[in-house]
């Protein structure tokens, strides 16, 4: 299991100190936790794309893919 | 006090992680202010990542109708990203979306709303649509998601939504959600008397999660909202002030209870001191079991202390009546207080 202190300091930016008090195994659930709602987040996005992409006409297709991924 | 303030945020971090409240469970040693500042961190970090194209959408809705991105927002969006973007946008242009939103997919927006990037918004929201989504999210008890609205709504939106829900319960557990105690002091001081009365009886009635929910709320209070609780508490009577002592030994909270009876004001010390003389024997033998038990006696002399003669005189005759191992107890806390020169009169009726 890799030291979850390198990724949540990226994640948490200056507020790591909160959590340096937990244990390792606790900060390594709370890492699963935050990379699941990330994960949770980028899917409703893909789904919304996905959907925009089969709603709109042909011709904006493109554009509104940018909107997106730009 | 503060474990149960401390569920309260673990419910609001569960909700940004998308996860159940037993999963953070073991977040709980960090504290109220460690998991409010946790969640506030994770909520930007998670925003951020896809500030950009959530920024880009809410610019070129501004070539559409507000009519066509509404129905965009239904069937294409869904309630996060649109609550995403909502944030993102002028809030009158956003307001005007809302308007033309169906209520049910706008409650589901709002539950995915972070009430730091829409303040401007709510502020602004007109009273109609937060009443219609008010009650649709009380219908789904999204406690949670009310209770964190409350900072950025207007006190009239507030007065409407809580004229409007009779639920008395649930006022409760949407005050236990409240972020900050400033706003929930003016939200108990937007309530006329006849409803604290009943959220003091369904609080002091309720099931248990109400009743620590109650106490909570009750421990956030100001000495003025305090003093209202308290005055309605001893207003509806010995069974009703024994359930809510009875509530506080159990959630380890009698302090509140303390406070909140120990807040009232002349006019509560008076009708404390009726609901004493009032009481039969076995009432008022209750009362002193549940008082002795949670060791309130301090707060109930202080009360005493507080008042006129006469009202000391008609309680101690009360007092009187109790058993000798009451007596002991109010004694041991007549001489801890150092009242014994303040409530002669009470003195005299233990000795």
């Amino acid at each position: 299991m890799p030291d979850p202190k390198p990724e949540l300091q990226k994640l948490l930016r200056g507020e790591y100190t909160l959590v340096a008090g937990l244990g390792e195994a606790d900060r390594t659930r709370l890492l699963a936790l935050i990379q699941e709602a990330r994960r949770q987040q980028r899917e409703a996005l893909a789904r919304a794309q996905e959907h925009a992409l089969r709603f709109v006409p042909a011709l904006l297709r493109k554009p509104l893919l940018k909107l997106f991924t730009e | 006090m503060s474990e149960l303030l401390t569920r309260a945020e673990l419910v609001k971090l569960s909700r940004v992680l998308g996860a159940k409240e037993d999963d953070v469970a073991f977040l709980a040693p960090l504290g109220v202010d460690g998991l409010r500042k946790l969640e506030d961190r994770i909520s930007s970090t998670l925003f951020d990542e896809y500030r950009a194209a959530f920024q880009r959408l809410a610019d070129a809705s501004r070539l559409l109708p507000a009519s066509l991105v509404a129905k965009m927002s239904e069937l294409v969006f869904g309630p996060v990203i649109s609550a995403r973007v909502s944030g993102l946008m002028p809030p009158d242009r956003a307001i005007e979306i809302a308007t033309k939103l169906k209520t049910k997919f706008l409650a589901e927006v709002t539950m995915q709303l972070d009430p730091r990037s829409a303040s401007e918004l709510l502020a602004i929201m007109p009273t109609r649509i937060v009443i219609d989504v008010a009650q649709l999210l009380m219908q789904r008890k999204e406690y949670v998601t009310m209770g964190r609205f409350v900072d950025d709504l207007t006190d009239e939106a507030i007065r409407a939504v809580t004229d409007s829900l009779q639920e008395d319960e649930a006022l409760v557990h949407i005050a236990f959600f409240v972020e900050r105690r400033e706003r929930l002091n003016e939200l108990v001081d937007l309530l006329r008397p006849e409803r604290i009365r009943r959220i003091v009886a369904a609080v002091a009635t309720g099931a248990p999660d109400v009743q620590a929910a109650g106490l909570a709320m009750m421990s956030q209070f100001t000495h003025k909202q305090l003093a209202r609780f308290g005055e309605a508490a001893i207003a509806l009577g010995p069974k009703i002030l024994n359930a809510l002592v009875a509530a506080a030994q159990r959630e380890d909270a009698t302090e509140v209870v303390a406070s909140v009876i120990q807040g009232i004001g002349a006019e509560g010390r008076a009708v404390f001191s009726k609901m004493l003389a009032d009481m039969d024997d076995a009432a008022l033998d209750a009362w002193a079991q549940a008082t002795t038990a949670a060791n309130l006696w301090p707060a109930a002399l202080k009360i005493l202390a507080a008042s006129t003669p006469d009202v000391q005189k008609e309680a101690a005759q009360a007092l009187k009546r109790l058993g000798a191992p009451a007596r002991a107890a109010i004694a041991r806390a007549l001489r801890a207080e150092k009242l014994e020169s303040t409530l002669t009169a009470v003195e005299a009726a233990l000795a």
